[in-house]
């Protein structure tokens, strides 16, 4: 079997000192200082090993800034998980097919109630 | 100041010479189906305006102007959403040969102002112009799903408002909003 390229991706996310090193970048990029400092239990070395798996997965991408060295999140890799199982199934897609099965299929269904079972706006 | 970090980065690896990534994303001669079906038009020169429009000229969805131009790795240009009043922000993409046939393409997007439309609308925007210039170049087309969001897209063009008219979004701003001077001041 070929081997998928999310391979590492999910093997990235099997960690959750992982998980939240990307929760903590999920508000804006941090320096691998930052990141090190969040994690009071673990080496600093221990972090960056951490942050370089997540680098490899494509999950973190780095940007040097003078002597600095910057942490961003990559949603591209986590969209494509997204992309390929989850909105096949509840993307825009299914919710507009079952909305119109509804709708043809009760079409008299007082409009209060339709709009009781609607979403509510993002 | 130029040490503060880019507001939000985006990376994907393509399987293709930089040439040919470089083609795509540069390219003025036909819609880009990444790029959601937009023809981009601009001699690319640095300062020269860019314009995102519909097959027809008629809608203009981006526009800005070219800042820095280096083939076949760097390019960097101001971006403005024809959608939303905000200021224009800056775009860098870059590319990167990791081996042969093998490319990264890293977008960095800066200026974005906080709770902004632009700021909100780029978090999603980007992995998914990303993950389709990844398909289209790879396999030819972008896959099923894609093409119908766009071909609806384009059925519905009907109703997009009148400010996406590239009449009204030619005589809008594209350059970057000159800092204006702040209290601080760190030299002499």
């Amino acid at each position: 079997m070929k081997p998928d390229p999310l391979d590492p991706v999910f093997k990235a996310l099997a960690s959750s000192v992982r998980r939240k090193l990307l929760d903590l970048l999920r508000d804006g990029p941090l320096t691998t200082g930052d990141l090190a400092a969040a994690f009071p239990e673990l080496s600093r070395y221990a972090v960056m090993q951490h942050v370089g798996v997540l680098e490899k997965a494509g999950l973190v991408v780095p940007e040097k800034r003078g002597r600095r060295r910057y942490n961003h999140l990559n949603a591209v890799p986590i969209r494509m998980i997204y992309g390929r199982w989850v909105s096949q199934y509840a993307g825009h897609w299914a919710t507009a097919l079952t909305a119109l099965k509804t709708e043809l299929e009760h079409p008299l269904t007082p409009p209060d109630e339709r709009l009781l079972s609607k979403e509510p706006a993002p | 100041m130029t040490d503060a970090p880019a507001d939000a980065v985006f990376s994907i690896e393509i399987d293709a010479p930089i040439a040919r990534v470089w083609d795509a994303v540069t390219d003025t001669t036909a819609v880009s189906p990444p790029m959601f079906n937009c023809v981009l038009h601009s001699t690319l020169e640095p300062g020269a305006r860019m314009d995102y429009t519909d097959k027809a000229e008629k809608r203009c969805f981006l526009f800005g102007e070219v800042i820095e131009i280096t083939p076949p790795t760097r390019f960097v240009h101001t971006f403005v959403f024809g959608f939303y009043n905000d200021l224009p922000t800056r775009v860098e993409w870059e590319l990167e040969e990791l081996s042969a046939g093998r490319t990264r393409v890293t977008v960095k997007h800066t200026g974005l102002a906080e709770g902004s439309k632009t700021n909100r609308d780029i978090r999603s925007g980007w992995p998914t112009i990303l993950r389709r210039f990844k398909e289209q170049i790879e396999r030819g087309r972008l896959p099923l799903t894609d093409r119908i969001k766009l071909g609806v897209m384009n059925a519905m063009s009907f109703m997009l408002p009148k400010r996406l008219l590239k009449s009204n979004t030619d005589t809008r701003p594209s350059a970057l909003p000159t800092t204006p001077p702040t209290g601080e001041h760190t030299d002499e």
